[in-house]
């Protein structure tokens, strides 16, 4: 029988799977998939909070439906600064996206 | 019966999700990541559905799949070097990332599962998309308004971000 701890579980493995991409990749491109990744992981949290403790209220729901939003509008920002960053500097790694002296 | 069917369908797709993720953040090649990252995403909308989700499950496979996994994959192909396999694609603090994020994994397990949540027995049967839509119109409407406003503010900020002129600091 599937609980709602079952969810949790895999909501705090896939957050930190997201959490190692985004800390580790030197590409900027895998560091917006990490982040989808850790956006992906809340709201399967949300809405298995929503399902499991007032089914009848769906605002656990909502909460996804906003973040969705969010996540698309984020997700079409950042890769118009990759862009911009690709113009500058020739490369998308952001080690190497580097002008300080040191 | 039915539990059978969902302790198997929870599984084989909490599986697959997490495959899935760690191919997105481990693999070497970009496309590839890509790609992986579009079966996460759909098998995240498969758990949507097991929690039923189906709206949120749908608007899932539309937005992430049909608009963000289209953006990646074109920010891919137009920015990076796929074909070189002698780029190091991951950066020098692999160990202490791996550390924090099994450290983490384990606090967040440990917490959650000794937390006592008070679940409710019994789940009425009911259609997700109609409440759905009877809330957000009466209840979240100003945060439904705010969305629209971010979305604006987000096209144009992208529309100036990749403008061509070599001035994209300074208005015109």
């Amino acid at each position: 029988m599937i609980s709602l701890y079952h969810y949790l579980t895999l909501s705090a493995i896939l957050f930190c799977i997201g959490i190692y991409g985004a800390l580790t990749r030197r590409n900027a491109i895998s560091i917006l998939m990490s982040i989808e990744i850790m956006l992906n992981s809340v709201n399967i949290n949300l809405i298995a909070f929503s399902r499991f403790i007032t089914p009848a209220i769906v605002t656990g729901q909502v909460f996804t439906l906003f973040i969705i939003a969010i996540a698309a509008v984020e997700a079409a920002v950042v890769l118009g600064l990759i862009f911009a960053i690709y113009r500058s500097f020739d490369t998308v790694e952001i080690d190497k996206a580097n002008l300080m002296k040191w | 019966m039915r539990e059978i069917l969902q302790v198997v369908t929870f599984y084989v797709l909490a599986g697959i999700t997490i495959s899935s993720a760690l191919v997105v953040v481990t693999g070497k090649n970009l496309f590839r990541n890509g790609l992986s990252l579009s079966l996460f995403f759909l098998s995240v909308a498969g758990i949507y559905f097991l929690l039923n989700a189906e709206f949120i499950g749908v608007a899932q496979i539309f937005v992430y799949i049909g608009g963000i996994i289209v953006l990646l994959l074109f920010g891919i192909m137009l920015t990076a070097h796929i074909a070189d396999p002698t780029v190091k694609q991951t950066n020098e603090q692999k160990g202490i990332a791996s550390l924090t994020g099994i450290i983490l994994v384990c606090l967040l397990v440990f917490v959650l599962t000794s937390t006592f949540f008070p679940v409710v027995k019994h789940i009425p049967h009911q259609v997700s998309t109609s409440i759905l839509a009877k809330i957000i119109f009466t209840d979240y409407v100003f945060i439904l308004g705010l969305i629209f406003l971010l979305f604006l503010v987000g096209i144009i900020g992208a529309l100036i971000l990749t403008k061509e002129d070599g001035s994209t600091g300074s208005p015109s």
